[in-house]
């Protein structure tokens, strides 16, 4: 049986109790969601914390709110199944289930959190093995060495952020709640991600992720997304594209947002491809314009099973140009 | 420190005083004595350890035992009523949908939860419901087979 390390466990009824134990553990304790990506890692001995603070006995934190000026407020909580099958979020947020179904397996998805997915450590090909494993190599910078196996030169770790519901809170810019024993604050989600391999997320020490809030869509528009993996049932992305697209009355791209997944460190948006739309009547030949600058922006390195760095490179390319051109499509926005 | 994890495990109200770092599928197997659900890989990738909490399916491996906490948890031992087996698990004898046997408490726990939910799923329902249920022998197709006798149209 593959055991997890000995560890305290806590599950307070409040928010405010949760943040006055985590603002008195800060690094020794975890916070315990789902448990699909936490428990695999402490498992596999990636992390040994001391305490596990359990945000299940919280029920606000699995509200979802749709109002017309805010938008759809998603408790960190919620779980990606129960976002699936709400029917605020099927109604104005197309990606956002289409990301939700792409998680895992069924199993996965009723256990995962949205906040757990948000703040999903980064992967390696060198980090996510068991600790046998790892000692017959040099302890990596993610786990706390001096060398990288994947980019033995450089002095950063480049473990790969594989959310699926990232990109699309990014396209559809997102803003996270924030609580911690100091107060609330409250930030877009493209300010969350450091890039950083080893420490992926700027959330503070003692802060909890409680809410997230989606703008509401204005007028005709419409998101989409996209992953590649290598079995449709169960895995990680290895390339992911999420896109929101909005038209004018007359069919011309009144805005574009896309944001990309699964090939660095953090989860991007990428305006210079949105940028060439903006504006536009939308044509075959500057979707591919912006597949082009989409696919540039994507910095894949060899840590992820499954296909070449340069390969989930093109697929960032073939996925944009996808999204665009259905979203298009379904906008009756003429694509010639 | 022990702690005690109060439960209901297939209609039964169950206590037992366990270590904070123990599984739902330790607790289970290794406590109670349920040994129906399997460890595969001990990492979410597999569902050899699919139980249902409250209804839903979940992994036991990756659940903490202290997480469900006055919950109600049902196992492919829980299936049996009155010395009877379930529809699903006599659909897949009936089917041939068994061969070592290792992957099917989880697999059945799986379609038993999308049946209650959804008791005409269609085939591609179906295979996404059990698309995390990994299986060594049968390649699927009985296990398909089986699950679909079970859709009423209606
Ligand atoms: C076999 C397998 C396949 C998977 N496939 C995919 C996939 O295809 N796509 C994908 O995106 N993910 C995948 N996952 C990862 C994971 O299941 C999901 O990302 C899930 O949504 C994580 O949520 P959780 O609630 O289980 O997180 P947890 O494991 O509970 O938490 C993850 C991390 O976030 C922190 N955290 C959780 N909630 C909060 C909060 N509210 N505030 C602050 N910090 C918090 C935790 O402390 C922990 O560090 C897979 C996992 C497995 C085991
Ligand atoms: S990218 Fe390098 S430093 Fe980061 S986890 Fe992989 S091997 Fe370790
Ligand atoms: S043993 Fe739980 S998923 Fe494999
Ligand atoms: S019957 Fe052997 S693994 Fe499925």
């Amino acid at each position: 049986m593959m055991r997890l390390p000995k560890m305290d466990y806590a599950a307070p009824p409040t928010l405010s109790e949760v943040c006055v134990l985590m603002s008195e553990q800060q690094e020794k304790a975890e916070l315990l969601a789902g448990g699909t990506d936490l428990l695999p890692a402490c498992k596999l001995r990636n992390k040994q914390p001391t305490l596990l603070v359990s945000l299940g006995k919280i029920p606000s934190l699995k509200d979802i709110r749709f109002d017309e000026s805010e938008g759809l407020r998603i408790g960190a909580m919620t779980s990606l199944n129960a976002l699936r099958y709400d029917p605020l979020a099927i109604a104005h947020y197309p990606a956002l289930i289409e990301a939700a179904a792409a998680v895992g397996t069924t199993q996965l998805q009723h256990m995962g959190t949205l906040g757990g997915n948000i703040c999903l450590d980064t992967r390696c090909t060198y980090y996510n093995q068991s600790e046998s494993w790892r000692q017959t190599r040099a302890v990596c910078l993610k786990m706390g060495g001096e060398v990288c196996h994947v980019v033995p030169k450089g002095n950063k770790c480049y473990a790969v952020f594989s959310g699926d519901m990232a990109p699309v809170l990014l396209a559809l810019d997102a803003r996270l709640k924030l609580a911690s024993s100091a107060g609330e604050r409250s930030l877009r989600l493209s300010e969350f991600y450091s890039g950083d391999g080893r420490k992926p997320l700027l959330i503070r020490p003692g802060e909890i992720l409680e809410a997230v809030i989606v703008p509401p869509p204005a007028g005709k528009e419409s998101s989409a997304y996209l992953k590649y993996r290598v079995r449709g049932a169960i895995d990680f992305p290895l390339a992911g594209v999420a896109v929101r697209l909005a038209a004018t009355a007359d069919g011309l791209c009144r805005d574009c947002s896309v944001a990309i997944t699964a090939v660095s460190s953090a989860p991007v948006q990428v305006p210079e491809a949105a940028d060439l739309l903006k504006g536009k009547s939308v044509t075959a030949e500057l979707i591919n314009k912006a597949a082009q600058e989409t696919s540039r922006a994507a910095h894949p390195v060899a840590n992820a099973f499954g296909a070449t760095p340069s390969y989930r490179r093109k697929m960032i390319g073939i996925l944009t140009r996808r999204t665009l051109t259905s979203l298009a499509q379904n906008l009756g926005m003429a694509v010639r | 420190m022990k702690r005690r994890l109060e439960l209901t495990v297939n209609d039964e109200c169950l206590d037992v005083e366990i270590e904070p770092h123990r599984t739902l599928l330790e607790v289970l197997r290794e406590e109670l004595g349920f040994t129906g659900a399997k460890e595969g890989c001990g990492l979410g990738a597999c569902g050899a350890c699919t139980v249902l909490v409250d209804g839903a399916p979940v992994l036991s491996c990756l659940t903490l035992a202290l997480e469900v906490q006055g919950k109600t948890v049902t196992t492919v031992e829980g299936l049996v009523k009155n010395g009877q087996p379930d529809p699903v698990q006599k659909a897949f004898v009936d089917h041939g949908a068994i061969q070592c046997g290792f992957c099917t408490p989880g697999s059945v726990m799986s379609a038993k939860a999308l049946l209650e939910k959804n008791s005409n799923p269609s085939g591609q329902e179906i295979r996404e419901a059990l698309a995390g249920n990994l299986c060594r022998c049968t390649g699927y197709q009985k296990i398909i087979e089986a699950v679909g006798s079970l859709a009423k149209p209606r």
